[in-house]
């Protein structure tokens, strides 16, 4: 039924990320979910026109109730517990996200807008724009291109931009998304590890061409990716010395 | 004949509570055929991959109007038809506070809808930017479509409408309660509604800032949405008033369902007041967890992880209200009535939703969840499921009280079981739809979304369809339905004590409580005078919306360039003004009076202060909001957008300083007048209030004279520094203009007739008015001038 | 009875009427003058807007009056519909004649050249030349972040000026598009800048 994966984490490094916290907060979704739809269906069941309880309810009289503070105690304190371990894992995994590639790569996360291409060793920084209605994305050695070409295997930061509305660049088999905002630079990263072809679309309504702003990530095996990256670099060298 | 035409104007002029309630009704479910009819078409598209049956204009269109109308002049307004109706009546009300507000606040929300549907038949199309109007796609660069005007204003009238309500059902709950009522005793129906209408205070002003620079941008010209970066203050603005929206419409229908699980299992709703603090709680928590709409934009991390934390704790509140509910159910004698399944029905949907909810609050699970179905079956589920099917189940639970008969109970079991398997086959798909885009008109084949949309629309049909059995059903019984006892459910509010329907003042005597218990103490003279007071019918609130609509429309269409715009805009100026005029006199002759004895009620914590004055004090708590949104995208501008100048070097410092000295010592003016007023000193009030119009009139005329000293060194509104500020000016002055013509009015009442009626409380008010307008002066002169 | 409370209040109210009225009027006066009033242009402002067209500098308010040692906000707008430039000149007809002759001995050398050529050529010696010559001159004179501002038509630019010697500064735009082979400024587009002490 569906054309992907649907746990995508064998795809890239932030879709194992996603994966993991998706499974725990399903995990815990379904847990605490059976048990209240099984006494929501149950309790109207199992007491349904029972007479046998007293009507001590009459117009006219606010109900009031005592006694069971222990009782309600432990519900609240239960759910707490449950906010709780979600609060962690969620946080670890915010963290866990700026943390990845700042130890293995030694990135600041800080202002990644501001990373120049050649700073950090092995990672490839891409220019994403984004137009009414369609990407253009720029690589570091001046190659300009509408799909999008990633190696297997290595870093690649993208810095996002619009040129006219607000859109949103995803490649959401990757797990990589973000806003493309007039004016303003933002980032994402993420490590590609299976060789394919990926829908890369996007995600905020920017008027009537929105449904066809859609185009394709291409992830190459690290060889075949090097002699693309060269030769097309080649190839704009040839037209800049002709012209 | 006769009968009829009388008919016919007690329903336009009518200013009582179940009146207005009956016509927020219809009027309600009126936007909900239509915006139902949006969404099927639009289902229709999505049912296949690749379709052609809507352009992707259309689409667009049909998507934003479906997301307004359906939150904005169905969801709430059906919530509000039945707080109209039943809270003045669990209060143990006669009325509400300010009745002909309340007509006002309704005509207010017809004219915004009729403006907004009226955009429909514009040349060149409506809105089509979704409900979000994401910035910079709604300015008119992007979106020329003239009917976007229409939608821009239509929705500007409805937060003056939702304004008046608020302030208006604030007043009614804090002063008209029965004697002995305390807080704690009132139904949960009425605290949801009072939750309610305190986050309607504080978020719809944000709306109303946005909305009036995008007016702004849009009439006159200015670029402040298309500046660098301002699509980030569009969603500040927007998600601070959007989340707390969910809420707006989710409380109302949750507390009712809370209500009627209550009832339905004849057992009183367990931990009661914990509930009560688990809404307050969320109702506070709710305006600080809008980041997580903008976890994707690129904001500051530290920012998000706040508002992470705090998405994920207003989880708890929700989780202990739902726990909580179905422990309450336990040992209970337990009728499955339609109201009870609607009821149930509700609860079930609303855990989905919750859940899905708390997905959505972590950043890196939104890196899937943005922009996604995922989030449209997740909203939908909060905003059809949780709160469409409890006041649904409210329609059914209060249709004999509000039309005397009992509607056919297989068919509204049938109605619930369809509605809830369509519901369900609508939804549930669009949770594994996670990777497909929201508001694409069409896609392509190989995505493999198809099935599972097809299902979608499927489920769609049948819960669309399955609403006629229920129009069906109540349109029977209201005229061939069994004649319905007084208190039908067994239920204890106060709304199952008295007829149904209930008569004009719905209690015949003076209601009191008494050890939780409503008695009705016979009616002595001062109360029975009351009611026969007269003439309750009053054109004015109709009138007074009618203008600004016939205006707007004329406005919107100037810009589509409409022969007949001019007219239409010269009439609607001529009605309103009339209608004003009309008010005020209404107002000298003191023809409309309606007051409860204050010494019938309980008015705790506000024992002492008039209704009048309660009612200002809310409008400027909320009136503050306004302006800090305003001032706030200034400073935006000003630090984001670049190349803009501080206001030092735009305005003359010394003319700013002359106008607030000016704006402050007329609202010294303005308070000497309302001590004098109190002491029944006429000479000093007049002169108080006089001396203040004339320094409020000097006040706008310096400041005029600094904005025209502006404009001429070269200045115009496409700079977003200077067109906000003048925004926040300009608005700052019609407040200041508004005032003034009542100043103008209270003066001329007390030359004449002196302090009749609460005439000294109303100059109290104004003197209060006026002191937050010199604060909101002095604000706009630090910011504005200084920084 | 003329020293009675009542009368003493009534007397009061009628003066703080009399002050008040009198205080709102002299309010709305300042505001007429300091907006309207003649002197005004006469007085060092903070703001002045430049707008070039062809072929003039034009500035609002005139003339331009600056204190010694106050920052002055520019906000120059190109209404024209070629390229304009406002740049600080100490000596304008010895400049002004350096170009165009430079213009005249470039179009004898290279008869081959169009005008356009030349003129492009003119800009790129004239960036390069005349950008150190007037950072050379205005050394110790002013403050600034450049002062030589080229504006391509619709272009608009918001620039600060401190100077620190009182003195008559002359501004004008070198620029040859459609004067050829005379600079604009020979056609009268510059203006001056008065700097007084405070």
């Amino acid at each position: 039924m569906f054309h992907y994966p649907f746990n995508p984490s064998e795809l890239s490094e932030t879709a194992k990320l996603w994966w993991d916290l998706f499974g725990f907060y399903l995990a815990v979704a379904l847990i605490l979910g059976a048990v209240i739809y099984a006494s929501l269906v149950l309790i109207p069941v199992l007491y349904s026109r029972s007479r046998k309880s007293v009507d001590e309810i009459k117009p006219g009289v606010v109900p009031g109730d005592r006694g069971k503070t222990l009782y309600l105690a432990m519900i609240v304190l239960l759910i707490i517990a449950a906010f709780m371990s979600i609060f962690v894992e969620s946080y670890i995994s915010v963290n866990k996200l700026a943390s990845l590639i700042e130890d293995e790569y030694g990135v600041n996360v800080d202002n990644l807008e501001q990373l120049q291409p050649g700073e950090v060793d092995g990672a490839l920084i891409i220019e994403v724009r984004a137009f009414q209605w369609g990407w253009t994305f720029i690589y570091p050695n001046g190659v300009e291109s509408d799909v999008l070409y990633l190696p297997e295997d290595r870093l690649v930061i993208f810095k996002v931009t619009s040129d006219d509305v607000f859109h949103a660049f995803a490649i959401p088999d990757l797990r990589v998304k973000i806003d493309a905002i007039p004016g303003q630079v933002n980032t994402s990263w993420t490590i590609p590890e299976k060789p394919g072809t990926y829908r890369i679309q996007c995600y905020e309504l920017c008027g009537v061409g929105h449904a066809e702003m859609i185009t394709k990530a291409v992830v190459l095996p690290q060889d075949l990716f090097d002699f693309w990256y060269k030769s097309m670099g080649e190839e704009l060298k040839g037209l800049e010395g002709k012209g | 004949m006769a009968h009829r035409i009388l008919q016919i104007k007690r329903w336009l002029f009518t200013t009582n509570h179940k009146d207005v309630g009956i016509l927020y009704l219809v009027t309600s479910l009126y936007f909900f055929i239509i915006a139902g009819t949006l969404a099927l078409l639009f289902r229709i598209q999505l049912s296949v991959p690749e379709n052609d049956f809507l352009s992707a204009a259309k689409f667009n269109q049909a998507v934003t109007n479906h997301g307004l109308l359906m939150v904005f002049w169905f969801l709430s307004p059906l919530a509000f038809a039945f707080a109209n109706y039943f809270v003045p009546i669990q209060l143990g009300a006669k009325d509400m506070a300010f009745p002909r507000l309340n007509a006002l606040s309704y005509w207010l929300l017809l004219f915004g809808g009729l403006l907004v549907l009226a955009g429909f038949f514009v040349p060149g199309g409506t809105a089509d930017f979704g409900w979000t109007a994401y910035a910079p796609l709604n300015t008119e660069t992007f979106t020329p479509n003239p009917g976007a005007n229409l939608t821009a204003f239509g929705l500007l009238m409805l937060i003056a409408s939702v304004t008046v309500g608020t302030v208006n059902f604030l007043v009614t709950i804090f002063q008209l309660r029965a004697k002995g009522y305390k807080f704690l005793g009132l139904p949960m129906f009425t605290w949801g509604i009072f939750f309610t209408v305190l986050m309607m205070l504080w978020a719809f002003p944000s709306l109303q800032a946005a909305l009036t620079l995008l007016a702004v941008d849009r009439i006159l010209g200015a670029t402040i949405f298309e500046a660098p970066k301002a699509g980030l203050i569009w969603d500040h603005l927007f998600w601070f008033f959007g989340h707390p929206e969910v809420y707006i419409v989710l409380f109302p229908g949750l507390a009712l369902a809370l209500d009627m699980i209550s009832v339905f299992s004849r057992r009183p709703l367990f931990g009661r007041k914990v509930m009560i603090g688990a809404l307050a709680a969320a109702a506070a928590l709710s305006f600080g967890v809008y980041a997580h709409h903008m976890f994707m934009t690129g904001i500051d991390l530290s920012y998000l992880k706040i508002h992470m934390l705090t998405t994920e704790l207003i989880s708890v509140p929700f989780g202990i209200i739902t726990i909580l509910a179905i422990i309450s159910m336990l040992g209970g004698a337990i009728r499955l009535t339609t109201p009870m399944l609607f009821a149930i029905g509700s609860i079930a949907v609303f855990i989905i939703g919750g859940f899905s909810g708390v997905f959505n609050s972590n950043p890196v699970l939104d890196i899937a969840n943005r922009g996604s179905y995922w989030v449209v079956a997740h909203f939908h589920y909060v905003m059809v499921g949780a709160a469409l099917f409890a006041l649904l189940g409210g329609l059914y639970y209060w249709f004999p009280k509000m039309t005397g008969r009992m509607y056919n109970e297989t068919l509204g079991k049938i109605h619930f079981i369809i509605s809830f398997i369509g519901f369900n086959l609508l939804y549930f798909p669009m949770f594994f739809l996670i990777d497909m885009p929201r508001r694409i008109f069409t896609y392509p084949e190989w995505t493999g979304w198809g099935p599972l949309n097809f299902m979608a629309t499927i489920g769609g049909f049948i819960f669309g369809l399955s609403h006629l059995i229920m129009f069906a059903n109540l349109l029977y019984s209201l005229r061939h339905g069994p004649l319905a006892d007084k208190n039908p459910w067994g239920a204890w509010s106060y709304e199952w004590m008295i007829d149904s329907p209930p008569s004009e003042f719905n209690f015949e005597g003076i209601p009191i409580v008494q050890g939780n218990r409503l008695t009705i103490a016979m009616a002595d003279g001062a109360v029975t005078s009351m009611e026969s007071h007269g003439n309750h019918l009053s054109p004015w609130p109709l009138l007074i919306s009618l203008g600004p609509f016939l205006f707007l429309l004329g406005l919107g269409l100037w810009i589509a360039e409409a022969v007949f715009s001019l007219p239409l805009m010269l009439v609607g100026a001529i009605v309103f003004l009339y209608a004003v005029y009309g008010w005020f006199r209404d107002d000298f002759h003191e023809r409309f009076k309606f007051e409860e004895p204050p010494e019938y009620k309980e008015r705790w914590p506000f024992t002492n202060i008039h209704r009048v004055k309660l009612g200002m004090y809310f409008f400027l708590l909320g009136d503050a909001v306004f302006f800090a949104g305003l001032l706030g995208t200034y400073v935006f501008m000003r630090l984001e957008a670049g190349n803009t100048l501080p206001g030092l070097i735009t305005h003359n410092i010394l003319l700013g300083l002359l106008a607030v000295l000016l704006m402050l010592w007329s609202s010294v003016f303005m308070y000497v007048a309302a001590r004098a007023a109190k002491l029944g000193n006429k000479t000093l009030a007049l002169a108080g209030i006089s001396l203040s119009i004339i320094l409020a009139l000097s006040y706008l005329v310096v400041t005029g004279f600094d904005w025209l000293a502006v404009f001429s060194a070269g200045f115009t509104l496409s700079d977003p520094a200077i067109a906000s500020s003048a925004t926040t000016a300009l608005s700052h002055a019609i407040h200041l203009i508004a005032g003034l013509a009542v100043a103008a009015y209270l003066a001329l009442k007390v030359w004449i007739r002196g302090f009749t009626g609460h005439v000294p409380e109303t100059i109290d008010s104004l003197s209060l008015y006026w002191a937050f307008l010199a604060v909101v002066s002095i604000a706009i002169f630090t910011i504005t001038y200084v920084f | 009875m003329p020293f009675s409370s009542e009368y003493l209040g009534s007397t009061l109210l009628v003066i703080v009427a009399l002050s008040v009225v009198f205080f709102a009027a002299a309010a709305v006066a300042l505001g007429y003058y300091l907006v309207f009033g003649e002197n005004l242009a006469g007085l060092p402002q903070n703001l002045y807007t430049l707008s070039l067209s062809e072929y003039v500098i034009e500035s609002s308010p005139e003339p331009i009056i600056v204190e010694v040692g106050k920052p002055v906000v520019f906000k120059i707008v190109n209404e024209g519909t070629v390229k304009h430039e406002v740049m600080f000149v100490p000596n304008l007809e010895m400049m002004a004649e350096m170009i165009s002759s430079m213009a005249m001995k470039l179009q004898r050398e290279n008869p081959d050249l169009s005008q356009e050529e030349i003129i492009e050529q003119i800009d790129k010696l004239h960036d390069t030349m005349m950008e150190e010559m007037i950072e050379e001159a205005m050394k110790g004179k002013a403050i600034g972040e450049e002062f030589m501002i080229e504006l391509e038509p619709g272009e608009s630019r918001v620039t600060t000026y401190t100077f620190l010697e009182p003195g008559i500064y002359v501004i004008a735009c070198l620029e040859l598009t459609g004067t050829f082979p005379e600079a604009h400024a020979q056609e009268g587009m510059f203006n001056q800048i008065i700097v007084v002490e405070g």
